[in-house]
């Protein structure tokens, strides 16, 4: 059984316009690093936040540099430390404390971010937001990072970002990542990592969260629960995440993680049980290997990001997400949300590849919601009686697709184009979907100064449950069961990191 | 301690200073005087990381003799080990001073291991080394982020390099050796060098991981 679509609305806009402010391009580049090992940003990056494959690799070793003839991360560290106690202490173990060290100078970095989007003429961005262009969030928010390494072995991540003009509520600040990166715990370097904390994203794919040069994030930050109920808040793949994370490379090539993490909750109501699991494993043919140590490093003097590789991702993942299903009673006229668990499955995949200076990539992923939707809701009657809602164990599905191709023509400029298709596939209705097509340039005015345009093509065919594309990075509305293409935005995204 | 005793120190500290100083410039040792007359070794060490060049002793392993029974000292000022890195011969005294203004202690978990106690500013330990070829870690319990070295040669042929690398073995008498470099935590392969008598040999070390 479905809702009335009519008593959604508001929670679909509401759900539209928090997704336009989460699609904001967040901090990932952390100049914190470039300090410790005093190196450029294009040591890691490309245009950041986007890595090239010697920074996929040092990200995957855990924020250490790939090690040559047997050296340790400190060997390449020129920043100076503070000891806080020699390694010598290690023979003394348990009778001392285990030694590390902290950087001499806090190891902080800042990242402003933001953006502007000109609102089509006619188009429902132009709609919603009410002009055609405004100047706001151009500088929407201010993250802070520290990063560095305790050892050889143990490094940490932590992001606190303040939010300017938007967040929940407007000017808030959280702690976006706080993680403690555990690297080669057992056996050969790489083979086993424990990273625990907040940790940046549970990693389903061989690649960083933000691999794509047009999009935040290399898949798509689609929240599908959010398209069958406006209180969902599970996105695939997103960052941010309370929880622990066992990773590791075998044979240079060959990736694996295994993730327990928080699940998500609906405003007002209780944490749930964490449920939240996943496993992805990956594979890289050619290039750089994937922890950089085995071999296939550029050696094109003039073009070092380029390489010729192909990476193989394929994932899994089970996890709870807790909805305000509207179905609670109404003591005194006032509703008590009532929680409904909704349990998902996902598997997904992605291929990677690099053709030299040609970046391609494509992703598919399948999700099931055992029970997503909100019932009806609970409704007062006369002198205190009370109507109790009933809840909907409908399921549903969806399929979220996207590719991207980009052109590394020089390493300050690089277009490309992107494509986001989602269908929701709702029992007993039409099916709904979505294209967005994203053709844009990713430059850098200097390597910690960058600016992204794009556009925003967008094809609809009816809509999905909550009446809206929002949690879906859409903006098109067309008519329920009708279709309809749409220019959207063009959209200026920059970024400062020192 | 008395007050005057505590200003004894200070004062004694005060001169013991600049010696520090000086140590870390200079060797610091009373040991028995090398024979005149004979060849030099010298040479240039390059290392990898290049941050470690400088925890680095080149020596020559296992030459006939007789040796030892000097007196080296390591002070401990600001916090550090000075000179950061020293090197004796078997048989050697080194006399552990405290020119600070805390207590220290000094000890190591390399070999055989030793502890010379926690002392208090203005007095000093000794420990008397005898293994040869072998280097040692100096710690402060109290203070874990001291660190210095101590290496031990068979023979008075040893040297620390400088800060860009050279070393200069003088006054070994001519013969061919086996020259060898420790360092606090890289390697480089061992030379076999022959000395005439007042003839400069040359020996350089790469140090690797």
């Amino acid at each position: 059984m479905l809702p009335n679509r009519g008593v959604h609305w508001l929670f679909a806009a509401l759900a539209g316009v928090a997704m336009y402010f989460v699609a904001l391009p967040e901090a990932h580049a952390v100049p914190s690093f470039s300090r410790k090992y005093h190196t450029s940003c294009q040591t890691c990056h490309t245009v950041y936040p986007v890595l090239n494959a010697f920074g996929e690799a040092f990200r995957r070793d855990g924020y250490r540099f790939p090690s040559t003839d047997g050296s340790v991360d400190s060997d390449v560290e020129k920043a100076p430390s503070v000891e806080l106690g020699q390694d010598q202490y290690k023979k003394m173990f348990p009778m001392a404390v285990w030694p590390d060290k902290i950087a001499e100078a806090v190891p902080l970095s800042i990242w402003l971010n933001g953006g502007v989007a000109a609102n089509l003429p006619g188009s429902a961005a132009a709609d919603g937001a009410g002009n055609n262009f405004a100047w706001g969030g151009i500088a929407a928010e201010m993250h802070i990072f520290g990063a560095g390494s305790f050892s050889d072995n143990v490094t940490y991540m932590a992001q606190l970002t303040l939010e300017t003009d938007f967040g929940d509520p407007p000017g808030s600040f959280d702690v976006e990542t706080a993680y403690l990166l555990w690297n080669d715990i057992l056996g050969p370097s790489h083979l086993v990592n424990l990273w625990v904390g907040r940790l940046f994203a549970p990693q389903l794919t061989s690649y960083g969260l933000h691999s794509s040069f047009l999009s935040d994030t290399v898949m798509p930050g689609v929240s599908v629960g959010g398209l069958y109920n406006a209180t969902a808040g599970l996105t695939l793949g997103q960052g941010h995440t309370d929880g622990v994370e066992l990773n590791g490379i075998a044979g240079h090539r060959f990736g694996y993680s295994l993730g327990w993490i928080g699940s998500t909750t609906a405003p007002g109501l209780s944490m749930p049980n964490s449920e939240d699991v996943y496993a992805h494993v990956g594979f890289k043919l050619g290039g750089l290997s994937l922890d950089g140590e085995g071999g296939g490093a550029s050696t094109d003097t003039q073009r070092p990001w380029a390489e010729t590789s192909l990476t193989f991702d394929v994932f899994g993942y089970h996890g709870l997400s807790r909805l305000d299903n509207g179905t609670g009673a109404v003591p005194n006229g006032t509703a008590t949300p009532i929680q409904q668990d909704d349990r998902i499955s996902a598997v997904g995949g992605l291929l990677h590849g690099q053709l030299g200076s040609l970046v391609l990539m494509a992703g598919l992923n399948f999700e099931h919601h055992d029970r997503p939707y909100p019932g009806s809701a609970a409704t007062a009657g006369p002198n205190g009686t009370v109507f109790n809602g009933v809840p909907d164990l409908t399921s549903a599905n969806a399929i979220v697709q996207y590719d991207e191709v980009d052109y590394i023509v020089w390493p300050w400029f690089v277009p490309g184009v992107r494509a986001e298709f989602t269908q929701t596939s709702v029992e007993g209705a039409s099916n709904a979907q979505l294209m967005r097509i994203i053709p844009g340039i990713a430059m850098l005015a200097r390597p910690n100064i960058k600016f992204v345009l794009s556009g925003d093509l967008e094809w609809a065919n009816n809509l999905p449950v909550v009446g809206s594309w929002g949690p879906a990075g859409g903006m098109i509305a067309p008519n329920p069961g009708q279709s309809k293409f749409e220019a959207e935005q063009i959209n200026a995204t920059v970024g400062l990191a020192f | 301690m008395t007050s005057s005793a505590h200003a004894f120190t200070r004062a004694f500290g005060k001169v013991l200073a600049p010696l520090a100083v000086a140590c870390a410039l200079a060797p610091c040792f009373s040991s028995p005087a090398l024979a005149d007359g004979g060849g030099s070794i010298t040479g240039k060490v390059t290392a990898a990381p290049a941050k470690y060049l400088g925890e680095s002793v080149v020596y020559l392993k296992n030459v006939a003799g007789n040796f030892g029974g000097g007196t080296a000292t390591v002070d401990q000022k600001a916090m550090a080990f000075i000179p950061h890195v020293i090197a004796v011969t078997a048989g050697d005294t080194v006399k552990f001073g405290n020119s600070d203004t805390v207590s220290h202690n000094v000890f190591s978990p390399d070999n055989e291991g030793f502890n010379v106690g926690t002392f208090p500013p203005g007095e000093t330990r000794t420990y008397k080394f005898t293994k040869p070829n072998v280097g040692y870690s100096e710690l402060c319990s109290i203070h874990p982020e001291m660190l210095g070295y101590v290496f031990v040669g068979q023979n008075p042929y040893h040297a620390v390099v400088d800060g860009t690398g050279a070393f200069s073995l003088k006054n070994v008498p001519p013969g061919t050796y086996t020259v060898a470099i420790w360092n606090s935590k890289l390697h480089a392969a061992e030379q076999t060098v022959t000395v005439a008598s007042g003839a400069p040999a040359t020996a350089n070390f790469a140090l690797t991981r």
